[in-house]
């Protein structure tokens, strides 16, 4: 497996002056490869969130291509499953029924999809939640669930968008440690988009570092920690500092 | 607490309704009551039997329902349809909705003198009256229903892999579900007020029959008798029809307040 990103830029038009469009992610070249984990860092508008929505499909490059293992992407599929800011689970199904939803109906049938997804859901702990309904679920529950459900299909890649912003601190450094134990459990590629550089220190085996308007990538770096990495790690903290002495000084550059 | 409150609401209910008929019982052996005004129960009971006993009650009861059921699932057919083509476009949602809130304000009534214009004498006719009565408020629902699903359930199902064709099925209808039982719902509920009105101007069997029956023969213990009956079965279809899946779905979706009883 490889994502291959080749010089993919992004222009939105603005609906006031059609022939202006504003460049939301000059054109970034990225190869990424198989189970690594990377996370993509930066303030808001920079574009991250855009190259992430790129990668799943949602929106097509206004340059360059996307390549999964040579195959352009197209359109959003369970190859790249995205995870998003909200749990996103459907409130009509119960738990299992959430994170069996995106496991193929062509040639499993429903009880060896339920057998399927129970696996994904002891991953995250939540085995006994199975006939839950959602609104019953914690904030942190939640997202452990939106994890099975994503994990469930075996897609190539998955895509986080800040999932944690919505938690409180506890249930956050759990769910550090979970998301390292299960990309080292299960060695899916990653790619998770975040703007605390702690946050991006901690999970990131390799950190690329975006800027805004427009947006642009501007640094890559390798954080060479043991995993799990605890949040509060000093190693952690000092990779994190330096990422953002890295942001810092590329802000202070005027735009290419 | 809550089971508590709910024992005492069992016995509440049928206490209530104990109380009421004594009312009802006592205004009427008042020796200034003309019976031929304001039957006592038991004189209403006693009709209901005789109805019963020359076979009339339920035939009645049969071909009103019969009609109904008709004229329901014809309504929420169109009714689910439409409303899906205008929660789907918003230019199709634009040029009806003013028009379905338009049809909504029409009293059901007004619906049996043109049904009996274009249909005359016949079934077809109070199914006419049905649909038109109860269609909007089923198109109405399930289009806001559609509309207000959030766009993050459309982007999970489709990065998930749902194809195209299957999103209806798989996520629109269910997550407009709270909103379109609703709809089906009030759909029955004006559709049964329709099929009344329609009886009572065109029909020669039915409940709405026996009720213009009961005037013209000025028989005040029919027409209260079969009053009450109406009410039964609107209060039974309502509740255990509609209101059991309703509150199944308000349950799995948390949105429940668990002690809707007089709901």
């Amino acid at each position: 497996m490889k994502l291959v990103i080749d010089n993919v830029s992004k222009a939105y038009d603005r609906g006031s002056q059609p022939n202006a469009p504003v460049l939301a992610l000059s054109p970034v070249n990225i190869e990424i490869n198989e189970g690594e984990f990377v996370v993509f860092v930066g303030p808001s508008g920079c574009g991250k969130t855009t190259l992430l929505n790129l990668i799943a499909g949602f929106a097509r490059p206004s340059s360059g291509r996307i390549l999964l293992d040579g195959k352009e992407v197209e359109r959003p599929g369970r190859d790249r499953l995205m995870m998003f800011q909200e749990p996103a689970l459907f409130p009509w199904l119960n738990v299992i029924d959430n994170v069996s939803y995106g496991l193929s109906r062509n040639w499993l049938r429903r009880s060896a999809r339920r057998e399927k997804a129970r696996t994904f859901l002891r991953m995250v702990h939540l085995e006994k939640f199975e006939k839950a309904s959602i609104h019953e679920l914690s904030g942190g529950m939640k997202q452990r669930v939106a994890l099975a459900r994503a994990l469930a299909p075996n897609p190539s890649v998955l895509l986080i968008d800040e999932p944690f912003t919505a938690l409180d601190a506890m249930v956050k450094l759990e769910l550090y440690l979970e998301l390292q134990r299960i990309h080292q459990e299960t060695h899916k590629t990653i790619i998770f988009v975040t703007h605390e550089m702690q946050e991006a220190a901690c999970l990131g085996d390799r950190v690329l570092v975006f800027s805004g308007s427009p947006g642009r990538l501007m640094h890559e770096m390798r954080i060479e920690l043991q995993r799990p990495r605890e949040f509060d790690d000093p190693q952690v903290k000092t990779f994190a500092t330096e990422l953002l002495e890295k942001l810092k000084q590329t802000q202070q550059e005027p735009a290419r | 607490m809550k089971s508590q409150d709910k024992k005492s609401g069992l016995l509440l209910i049928p206490l209530f309704y104990l109380l009421l008929l004594a009312l009802w019982q006592a205004l009427a052996s008042l020796p200034h009551t003309r019976d031929y005004l304001f039957p006592s129960p038991v004189q209403v009971a006693r009709r209901m039997a005789e109805l019963v006993r020359d076979n009339l009650l339920l035939p009645s009861i049969l071909a009103t329902l019969k009609r109904m059921s008709i004229g329901f699932v014809m309504s929420a057919c169109l009714g689910l349809s439409i409303g899906v083509a205008m929660g789907t476009s918003r230019v199709i949602n634009k040029a009806l909705k003013s028009l379905f809130l338009g049809l909504q304000t029409l009293p059901t009534a007004a619906w049996a003198p043109v049904s009996i214009l274009i249909f005359g004498l016949s079934d077809r006719g109070i199914y006419f009256v049905v649909v038109m009565s109860s269609m909007s408020a089923v198109a109405i629902a399930t289009a806001d229903g559609i509309l207000n699903i959030p766009p993050i359930y459309l982007r999970a199902a489709r990065t998930l892999g749902t194809p195209p064709w299957a999103m209806y099925g798989r996520v629109i209808i269910p997550a407009a579900l709270p909103s379109i039982v609703t709809g089906l719902k009030l759909g029955w509920t004006l559709g049964w007020h329709g099929a009344i009105s329609a009886e009572l101007i065109k029909s020669s069997v039915g409940l709405g029959f026996l009720l213009y029956m009961g005037r013209e023969l000025d028989d005040a213990a029919q027409v209260i008798g079969i009053m009450l009956l109406m009410i039964v079965f609107g209060l039974l279809l309502d509740q255990f029809l509609f209101g059991l899946v309703e509150r199944k779905i308000r349950a799995r979706w948390g949105l429940t307040a668990e002690q809707d009883l007089e709901h």
